[in-house]
Order: structure tokens, then sequence, then C-alpha cells
């Protein structure tokens, strides 16, 4: 595997991320999780990115700290490893003087992980989520993020969580701003 | 602490970003160790403090960004762009990938990733040099994000198939 990835690398060598000059100061965030996607460990992935206008700026595929049961909970989380990201971005952002009064978007695919969102009733399947998941909860009312679906297969986020057929791959990598510089 | 005398304030949550507004300009200061990063919304501002910096410390100016930490910048039309070729060119020769064949993606679909391919005749420390780096050329290349976080994951136990 190690030597697939290099052989994609020497393939791809000079592609960079493109950062535009007149990027509009507003952010978005997509995010995505696999579930049970360890064999060894039935543990789940996340996957998040931001856009700031046009360009990647922060990005994230990372196996969860605990086994979620249902995919609706694998997604949960990979709302609250987004949220978590978001929160500290957009104090980067004031810091830099830029002002923010909207609230972030955070896109999923997952419409189950949005009703838990919104919904603050426990369910009979997610009453076990750790109280800090809630912290969501918390944000969303605050008015710092909003939860916004997105289809499947326009979600860019599944390139950080699933091994992509090339057409799709290339398709999300565009997506990401990754362009080759030439030479 | 020279700074913060200028009027840059240290940002709460980055250690090594400060900020200095005057009036409605800005200047943008990051210094990693012994490297600066410096900009503004205005040029003359800049210049007028690079000077000040000068007469205080011994620093060279590099003029525009085009290598910091590894990373190299390009301006492009409406932009810049921000790669690792250089450094992931070092990689590919000092772990003899170089004659490798070019492949469209990083992963392969349906490819199984398990503890249980694990070997205990594999070097470890190699395998442990060569993701740590992968992990680096992650810098400025999500693409291979995925795969690479999947790999990290057998680096107490690798084995010939990862």
């Amino acid at each position: 595997m190690v030597k697939r990835v290099f052989g994609y690398l020497k393939g791809t060598l000079r592609l960079g991320l493109f950062y535009s000059r007149d990027a509009q100061p507003c952010m978005r965030a997509f995010i995505d999780s696999d579930w049970a996607g360890c064999y060894d460990t039935r543990v789940s992935t996340s996957g998040n990115f931001f856009f700031l206008g046009e360009s990647c700026i922060s990005w994230l595929s990372k196996k969860q700290p605990t086994v979620a049961t249902s995919s609706c909970e694998a997604e949960y989380r990979a709302v609250f490893t987004a949220t978590v990201e978001c929160i500290w971005l957009r104090r980067l952002l004031i810091d830099l003087c830029m002002e923010i009064d909207d609230a972030t978007h955070i896109l999923t695919d997952s419409q189950s992980a949005l009703a838990i969102a919104r919904n603050p009733v426990f369910h009979a399947r997610t009453k076990h989520i750790e109280v800090h998941y809630h912290y969501v909860r918390e944000r969303l009312h605050a008015g710092d993020i909003d939860l916004v679906y997105v289809p499947t297969q326009d979600n860019v986020a599944d390139i950080f969580t699933k091994a992509l057929s090339r057409e799709k791959f290339e398709t999300f990598r565009k997506a990401l701003g990754l362009l080759s510089c030439g030479g | 602490m020279h700074l913060i005398a200028l009027g840059f304030i240290c940002s709460p949550i980055e250690s090594t970003l400060y900020v200095r507004k005057d009036g409605i300009d800005l200047i943008v200061f990051v210094l990693y160790v012994d490297d600066i990063l410096l900009t503004g919304s205005c040029d003359a501002k800049v210049d007028m403090f690079i000077a000040d910096l000068q007469c205080s410390f011994d620093v060279t100016h590099l003029g525009l960004l085009n290598y910091y930490l590894g990373i190299q910048f390009v301006s492009v039309v409406g932009g810049t762009i921000m790669h690792q070729a250089k450094y992931i060119e070092k990689l590919l020769q000092r772990f003899g990938f170089e004659d490798c064949k070019p492949i469209s993606t990083p992963v392969d679909v349906g490819f199984r990733f398990s503890i249980e391919d694990a070997n205990d005749a594999f070097d470890t420390s190699i395998y442990q040099q060569v993701v740590g780096c992968l992990i680096s050329a992650c810098n400025t290349r999500p693409d291979i994000q995925y795969g690479v976080s999947k790999l990290s994951r057998f680096m107490h136990s690798p084995g010939t198939r990862h």
C-alpha cells in the first residue's frame, strides 16, 4: 500500500492547493464518516474539510475514539469533530480581523445526524451517545454553525473516508482546489 | 516581547500568530522558531515595519514568499499554489520508489487494511519513517490524507502488505 501511495505521488508530483487572491471570507465545511470501517476493531472514521471561499484550509481523516453502534452515531460524531474545528477556525478568523456574522454551514449527507442535532429529544437509539457530543446542539443554538444536507454523490468529504474510483476521486480532488502548477 | 511592545497582539488560540491593526490596515506576522512570514493589507506599512525590524535585529529579507517550512509557493493567475514537489521527489529517492509505476488513485478500492497482516520480520522502524514522511506530505495534499491515515494505524506492527 505504501508503494501505491508513492506511485500515486509520483504521477501527481506537482499538484498543489490553489488559493485565490479574491476569495470571499465565507467558510463552509463538508463532513462524512464511514461506519465500522476498521476490520480489526469496528471503529468508524470521520472525515471533514473546510473551505474559505473556494480554497481548502483545513482537513482531517481520523479514526473515531470509540465504536459507534449505528451509522447515524458515526455521522454524528463526525459532526462533532467538525464543530470543534469550526469553532477554532472562527476564532482564528476573528483574530485576523475578519468579520464572520453568519453561521458556518456544515454539509452532511446524513439525514439522521441532522435530525438528532436539531431535535433535542433523546431517542432510544441515541441515549448512550456521550454528553459532550451534544456540544453540537449548543453551538447550533448559539448560531455558530448550521447543518445542511448534501446528497452523497456531491459530498466531497467522501475522499477522506473511503477509497474511491478514479473518476470520482479526480472530480473530488479538483473540488478540493488541488491544481497542477505545471513544470 | 519586542512585537508586543510594537503593538502586536499574540493570538490566544495560535501562539505563532501576531496581528497589529493600524487604523483600517492590518499587519500579520507569523513566527516559527526563526522563520518569519509577514503580510499586510498595505505594502508601504509592511515595508516600514521590515525597516523597523532590521534596526533592532539581524534580519534577512528574502523577498516574496516562495519557500516556507518545506512548502513551495508559486504565483499563478488569480492567486497562489502551495505544493511540495521538491519534498516528495526527495522522499521517492530516499525510500527507493523513483522507478515505481505512476498510479491514478492512492488507495485501492476494496483493499482491506488489517492488523492480521502484521509480520514480525518486517522492519518497523523503516515503516515508521516512511509513514512519518508521508504525513508531512499531507500538508498540501488532502488527496492522500485518507490513505496515509489508514497506513498510520499500523505504525506499531506493519507487514509486507502494508
